[in-house]
């Protein structure tokens, strides 16, 4: 019984299928090696890299890694022939969001349609009605929008703009005021980690979001590495992540939006009861003489506290007070650029205003030892900076009516914040806390920060907290010692693939034939990028031309751009607000302006409504951006004035229903939610559908990556479909650029393939990579260093560790800052006001003022530092209008403020100023999850049926079924026959997003492992599968973003209970809501949100 | 007696594991699996402790081509043959006709069956199993073949699984356990059928690992 001999078993098959190599990258900032085996025009599979490595844990260490893809690509062949890819154009012919009033139309048709939209909104309203709305999603292919947006006039120097972005916006906004960093603080190369003795991965999921290749192998080796040598790691992440899993020696859990907290405590513990070693570290790395250093090994020496402070002070400005007692260079008194005076006088830090001052509260320890003048003039309650008016009958639900003026909220500034007030807020105990910030003190630490920190309504107080406490400790400058986003080594030897052709569409021409000149956006700057005129009152900017005061000041913040959309389109309302006259002196104005939802300054100044947004990829419209039934509102807003039922063609107008926003259109590859709600879409392709080209990553890898399929029915190369809609306007010529001429529709590809293989050929590429178009096909990919481990460290600012302040900011010829700068690694002078990082920022103050239009507090008043003097913060417009002494909405130095949405260690101290507590009693807190890349990959059948405890309302784990309709029987397992688009994959309706919670909070909730219930928000409803896990706390309840957003009106859970409006696609963001964070007013769709929970 | 130079085995690292199943996709997708409940691969998670000292335990495994194997005992038409010289466990399609023995006498599951959205039913089969033959984890045999090793080890993002023969294995791991001398969390004991039911003989799975404390 059972088994025969060898000969009689079935011989292993022969690989036959041809190899595409190339890569497919998505937003997950990876872009690793995949390589396609087709047989018979199909994908049949894939593989990575495969190429030998070496590796830090081979007998002789190395580091040349393989680029191994994730789940999310090796699903890849299950997602480019799923059943919901775009097979052709389509417009919509009934409302908004009726999927049955699709019609399949032709590429001329579109290209028609797009031309009639465009040409109206162009001539109606000029260009600046025009938005290229961010995306993402696939990159590396060719994007056919600008050059679409040209045809009708529209450019990035004419059309609404927005600045920062989805991912990082507190980061960028942040640290472009108190650092120049302009994103997260760059750190040492990912290698120089093993000159550490600890590390520490500071929120960041560098496991499952994957933002860079190798990341997962390099978190191996680092583990095994320092187990060996007796180093630790430590993870702080509020969810016990795939990163806690793979390298947590400890870990650390603050919740969500707390770490400001934490970080203050770690601060409180170090100057109260680690002076000692605080000098010691300060003589062992710091830039100070021997006299210094003897002094910082003496705490009991008079001059100890001065020489500290003035120490601590060459590298963070403004984390004392200004003491005024050394003019010399590089101490906290003084400052690294050219306008002394003016600084002093505008910017000091004055008695109590220090960041150390606030963590101290109102106690007297850092003014009796000598370290400040004054304690905190900061007041213990900030009010939120919201919108007086109503819109629609509502007001904001921050803002209290009956005391004209906004709620309250607490920022402790009187508290003293030492680690037992920190554990009651963030959960982590105090001796953590206290160890944590000994770590630091006494060794060597490599501290990797991603994204975290943000994405809530106070995540810009989070970063600014974190780069100052990471300056404070010296963190930086050092082999073994930095702070901030890790790259890998090498990355300058990084080469692009140049693909010698670009569309040559007319822009300027098409703005001068269609725009009407007293339509054209009053802001055009002709040229260059970015209006001329600001959206902003630059009049209260002290330093207009310099000092990161007047920075984003032409383009809205992307998160608001959907507000944008919704005021811009309603009448506009008159303000009353201050700014200042060319004499210097306050001078009140009555304004006009668009009534943005969220008291938004720039929102409220643009100068021309939104009518017109089209992307290619991207899924923000609907999906990707907070409070997904706001967003079906504000894009399915009519008004009888945009009505026009002028026939584009055949049974389609204009715009029958009167949309205020009078077109959504992209080209999409999936019928996502965006795509759902939208009025045109143009069917695009997957990666190995086209050809691409992609350098990112940890390593320096340059990808090419030829097309070796078709894209499936009528899809077309992106590249092409830029073709067909110039065509349309008659400028195809103009479009192909000199390349030849072509008839995309007639032979598909052939341009596309005409230019990249031209270009794979051409000795500008060929010189650099060694390869040529057939090469690139076999190989993929192009490494220019084999062995990363000889290449030179790179230590992010080491000359500033060494000599701070030694080279003055340079100045151009024009007398403004010359901000083409140095490199991290040479500079000694950051672009700040101070010229070194900024615990204290005034031009932070600024840079709101002139975006927002007020600052000013006028019902809070800050408390006096010593008793007698009034507390008093400088900005021009408060001395202008002798208001020094208020409160502001955005302080100079950052703060813990709680979330207004949040939860405490202790939730009875969190001050619930919208009194949603007692009903929304949990929290979630969103991941990105390894098995999309945000909304990319959600229909992906490999990569869903893999997706922990993704269930059905039976509480079975879910799949894509595969509904085979062809008769062909017998299909062998290796067989592909039949999965052609001929079979398609149906997405079953019953499968629900899981979330994960605490036993405790199931317990509360009522439900239990595999029940299918409801999490409700003051935004709305979505129905989940519950897993319940200790890897979450208990009151934060866990889910993944990037769901795709499926709204029934009125759904039957598997009780037979009716729920009205309930997202069954379970999209997070259904649940977050669209109110920007405090500064940067940018996105906040993490961490922000309280909820309910009930079985359904 | 295993010729440990021929017999080729599996080597998991549990202290890399994070569960990320990029080789159960990747898996899936080279051996042409289409979505749906059968799958070559499994991984089994496993959590102790309370938030925030949690501990979790991934465990990830497909056929282990066992030196007695209880699928090759169970199949009555000898559909199932092991290797002699490579140990490696092959299903013949051809001759298999659902039967389903195989897979309530494997302790490891690794015997499955597509369902109808996998694959096209064969009504002519026993009903046992609706129509569907055998798949299972056959080592990437094609891919060894061809100088490679399976799709599942060159997928694996912290490097965690290997395959090669046990002499191999014991000489570049030298601290391997086996189920004979060490405990992997979530990895079942080979002395009992996936339908409960003890076997005669342990099956002695040709799977070597590292467990994580």
């Amino acid at each position: 019984m059972g088994g025969g001999t060898s000969s009689e078993s079935p011989d292993a098959p022969s690989i036959t299928e041809e190899v595409y190599a190339g890569s497919s990258p998505h937003n997950c900032g990876g872009g690793c090696v995949l390589k396609a085996y087709v047989q018979d025009g199909v994908i049949r599979r894939f593989t990575t890299d495969e190429t030998p490595e070496k590796t830090y844990l081979d007998p002789v260490p190395g580091d040349y890694m393989q680029d191994r893809a994730c789940p999310r690509c090796r699903s890849q062949k299950s997602w480019i022939y799923g059943s919901n890819r775009l097979l052709y154009p389509m417009v919509q012919t009934k409302k908004r969001g009726e999927l049955d009033g699709f019609r399949r139309i032709t590429w001329e048709q579109a290209a028609q349609y797009f031309k009639a939209k465009a040409e109206k909104v162009a001539k109606e309203y000029g260009p600046g009605a025009f938005h290229n709305i961010y995306s993402s999603g696939m990159g590396g292919g060719y994007n056919p929008a600008s050059a679409m947006f040209g045809l009708a006039g529209a450019t990035s120097a004419t059309m609404l703009g927005t600045h920062d972005d989805y991912s990082f916006p507190q980061w960028e906004l942040i640290t472009r005021c108190m650092h120049d960093a302009n994103s997260q603080p760059r750190s040492n190369d990912f290698q120089d980690v093993y000159n550490s003795d600890e590390l520490v991965i500071w929120c960041y999921n560098l496991s499952e979001m994957l933002n860079q290749q190798q990341i997962n192998f390099t978190l191996t080796q680092v583990h095994e590495i320092f187990k060996s040598k007796g180093k630790k790691i430590t993870v702080i992440d509020p969810k016990f992540t795939n990163t806690a899993i793979l390298g947590a020696d400890k870990f650390l859990a603050p919740i969500q939006g707390t770490d400001a907290a934490m970080i203050c405590g770690m601060i409180h513990h170090v100057l109260t009861n680690r002076l000692p070693e605080l000098g010691k570290m300060y003589a062992a790395h710091a830039a100070v003489t021997d006299d210094e250093k003897t002094i910082l090994a003496n705490p009991s020496h008079t001059d100890f506290a001065k020489t500290l402070r003035q120490a601590v002070g060459k590298y963070l400005y403004g984390f004392f007070d200004t003491n005024g007692d050394d003019e010399s260079a590089g101490t906290n008194d003084s400052y690294m650029f050219d306008d002394q005076t003016t600084f002093k006088a505008k910017a000091i830090v004055a008695p109590g205003t220090s960041f150390s001052a606030y963590v101290f509260g109102s106690d007297n320890y850092l003014v009796d030892n000598g370290y400040n003048k004054g304690t905190s003039v900061y007041p213990d309650d900030i009010g939120y900076n919201v919108r007086s008016y109503a819109i629609d009958g509502d007001y904001d639900p921050l803002w209290d009516q009956a005391a004209n003026r906004s709620k309250l909220t607490k920022c402790y500034g009187q508290v003293v914040k030492d680690p037992e007030w920190a554990e009651a807020i963030c959960g982590v105990p105090a001796a953590d806390i206290r160890a944590l910030a000994d770590t630091f003190l006494t060794k060597n630490v490599s501290c990797w920060m991603m994204g975290g920190l943000q994405r809530n309504s106070e995540g810009d107080q989070g970063c600014w907290a974190w780069t100052i406490l990471m300056n404070f400790f010296l963190c930086f400058g050092e082999e073994g010692r930095s702070h901030g986003r890790a790259d890998g080594r090498g990355n300058d030897m990084r080469k692009s693939v140049s693909l010698g052709w670009s569309a040559g569409i007319k822009s300027q021409e098409n703005l001068n034939a269609l725009a009407d000149p007293t339509k054209v956006a009053p802001y055009l700057n002709a040229g260059k990028t970015g209006w001329a005129k600001p959206i902003g009152d630059m009049s209260l900017l002290t330093f207009p031309d310099n000092y990161n005061s007047n920075h984003s000041s032409t383009t809205i913040s992307v998160f608001t751009w959907l507000d944008a959309a919704d005021a811009t389109n309603r009448s506009k309302i008159s303000e009353d607000r201050y700014t200042i006259d060319e004499n210097g002196m306050a001078k009140p104005v009555k304004e006009e302006f668009y009534p943005s939802y969220w008291n938004d300054g720039q929102v409220k100044r643009l100068p021309a409504p939104l009518k017109f947004i089209f992307h290619c990829g991207g899924n923000i419209n609907i999906n990707q951006n907070g409070d997904c039934g706001m967003g079906v509102k504000v894009l399915t807003a009519t008004d009888e004035s945009c009505k026009d039922t002028t026939t584009v063609f055949d049974g389609v107008q204009m715009n029958p229903e009167g949309y205020k926003v009078e077109f959504l259109g992209m080209i999409e590859v999936v019928m996502t939610a965006s795509c759902r709600w939208a009025d045109l879409i143009l069917p695009g392709s997957i990666s190995f559908e086209r050809y691409q080209t992609q350098s990112s990553g940890r390593s320096p890898l340059t990808s090419v990556t030829t097309k070796a399929v078709n894209p499936p029915g009528e899809a077309m190369v992106e590249m092409e479909i830029g073709a067909i809609m110039a065509k349309a306007f008659g400028q195809d010529a103009d479009y192909f650029n000199g390349a030849g001429s072509f008839d995309v529709l007639a032979e598909p590809g052939s341009f596309e393939k005409s230019v990249w293989v031209k270009a794979l050929n051409d000795p500008k590429n060929t010189a650099v990579f060694g390869m040529d178009a057939k090469a690139w096909q076999a190989n993929g990919f192009h490494k220019p260093s084999s062995d990363l481990s000889k290449l030179e460290n790179y230590i992010a600012y080491e000359a500033f560790l060494k000599n701070p302040g030694k080279d003055s900011r340079p100045i151009n010829a024009e007398g403004k800052m010359n901000v083409n700068k140095t490199t991290n690694r040479t500079k000694t002078c950051f672009y700040t006001l101070s010229g070194r990082v900024e615990a204290y920022c005034m031009p932070l103050m600024e840079n709101y003022e002139m975006r927002m239009g007020n600052n000013i507090d006028e019902g809070i008043n800050l408390v006096s530092p010593n008793g007698t003097t009034p507390g008093a913060l400088y900005t021009k417009i408060a001395e202008a209008r002798g208001l020094t002494g208020k409160g502001r909405f955005a302080y100079p130095v950052p703060m813990y403020i709680p979330l207004i949405e949040g939860r405490h260690a202790d939730d009875t101290t969190h001050p619930d100023p919208m009194g949603i507590k007692g009903e929304y009693p949990f929290n979630l807190l969103t991941w990105h999850t390894i098995y999309r890349s945000h909304s990319t990959f959600n229909s992906s059948p490999l990569a869903n049926e893999v997706m922990f405890y993704k269930r059905n309302s039976k509480g079975e784990q879910t799949y894509i079924n595969r509904r085979v309709t062809n008769e062909n029987a017998g299909m062998d397992n290796n067989d592909l026959k039949d999965t052609e688009t001929s079979a398609p994959m149906v997405w079953t309706d019953d499968v629900y997003e899981t979330v994960w919670m605490n036993p405790q909070t199931a317990s509360e909730a009522g439900v239990a492992e595999g029940d299918i219930a409801i999490l409700e928000s003051l935004r709305g409803k979505v129905a989940v599968s519950v897993h319940v896990s200790n890897r979450v706390r208990y009151g934060t309840i866990s889910m993944t973003q990037g769901s795709w957003y499926n709204p029934v009106e009125d759904w039957v859970s598997p009780t037979g209970t009716h729920h009205s409006n309930v997202d069954v696609g379970g999209n997070a963001n259904t649940l977050f809501g669209l109110r920007p964070c405090r500064i940067a007013h940018g996105m906040t769709l993490a961490s922000e949100c309280r909820l309910k929970v009930y079985k359904a | 007696m295993v010729d440990k130079n021929k017999q080729y085995a599996f080597y998991f690292d549990q202290t890399r594991c994070m569960g990320c199943q990029t080789c159960v996709v990747a898996c899936k997708d080279w051996n042409k699996v289409q979505p749906g409940q059968a799958k070559l691969r499994n991984l089994h998670a496993e959590e102790l402790g309370d938030f925030p000292n949690v501990s979790v335990f991934m465990t990830v495994f497909a056929c282990n081509h066992c030196q007695h194997p209880a699928c090759v005992d169970a199949c009555p038409f000898d559909a199932i043959y092991k290797r002699p010289e490579d140990g490696i466990v092959v299903i013949d399609r051809d001759k298999c006709q659902g039967n389903g023995s195989c897979k309530s006498a494997c302790p490891y599951d690794a015997p499955q069956f597509p369902d109808d959205n996998q694959e096209t039913p064969v009504l002519a089969l026993t009903t046992a199993t609706k129509g569907h033959k055998m798949i299972k984890c056959m080592m990437c045999y094609d891919r060894l073949a061809a100088g490679l090793k399976p799709a599942c080890v060159g997928a694996c993002l912290t490097r965690a699984i290997d395959v090669d023969t046990i002499a191999e294995i014991e000489r570049k791991y030298p601290e391997a356990q086996n189920i004979k001398s060490g405990h992997l969390i979530g990895f079942p004991s080979d002395d009992t059928g996936s339908d409960g039911k003890p076997l005669e003989t342990p099956t002695v799975p040709s799977f070597y690992f590292k467990p994580r404390k």
